[in-house]
């Protein structure tokens, strides 16, 4: 059974963010020593174990709360897992899109800057604005 | 249908400068409805500019398609237009 801070060193959170987590429902109450703190075991851990590493591979904790409840019963609810894994990798897709947009626009941005030597292009373009989403 | 052609120039690049006048020069020389030719400041169209593949200035785009490298010459542009206006009949 771990304290808070030591549960938080293993799955990498902090013992806010443990609490915080605890709050909005994504992890349930864990046990209590007797001075009235919390403590954490072996299947709390994997709980969150399982959140940080949905989180990094970009599930919201809203997401990630319903992966949680698809955990409790895997077979029987696949379908849905694989619906929100797709629609997961549809946003990040366009996600990507946006970002390569942004990077291409930063480098042309950054190759008329070194063409123009009493004018900065990419601060004209932020003054200007226009058509950035 | 029209070939469309599009020059990106910066204001502040003054290599797009003598490139401009060339390109106009060839790209005017065919009847509009033959070859639609655009001239676009990246500043001010950046969003076109962008979609289109720019990353440098000046540079020339074919039916929206960047022309890879740098704008071609004089020679051989007016040997590309040619080829392409023709095939197109």
């Amino acid at each position: 059974m771990l304290r808070i801070r030591d549960a938080g060193q293993v799955v990498g959170l902090s013992a806010d963010t443990l609490r915080y987590y605890e709050k909005i429902g994504l992890v349930p109450r864990p046990a209590r020593a007797p001075g009235g703190q919390r403590t954490y075991a072996e299947r709390d851990l994997a709980r969150l174990r399982f959140v940080t590493r949905a989180q990094a591979i970009g599930f919201t904790l809203q997401e990630i709360k319903q992966l949680l409840r698809f955990r409790e019963d895997p077979v029987k609810c696949s379908k849905g897992v694989r619906a929100l894994a797709r629609r997961k990798c549809e946003q990040l897709r366009a996600q990507q899109q946006a970002l390569d947009h942004m990077q291409r626009e930063l480098t042309l941005l950054l190759n008329l800057c070194s063409g123009a030597a009493d004018h900065c292009p990419i601060l004209e373009r932020l003054e200007k604005g226009s058509g950035v989403s | 249908m029209a070939l469309d052609l599009e020059f990106f120039y910066s204001p502040y690049c003054s290599r797009c400068r003598k490139a401009r006048k060339e390109v106009r020069l060839l790209a005017t020389a065919w009847p509009a409805a033959r070859l639609r030719y655009r001239e676009r400041d990246v500043l001010e169209d950046l969003e076109r500019a962008v979609a289109v593949g720019v990353l440098q200035t000046p540079a020339l785009a074919m039916d929206g398609r960047l022309i890879a490298g740098p704008v071609p010459s004089r020679k051989a542009l007016k040997e590309l237009l040619r080829r392409r206006l023709n095939t197109e009949g």
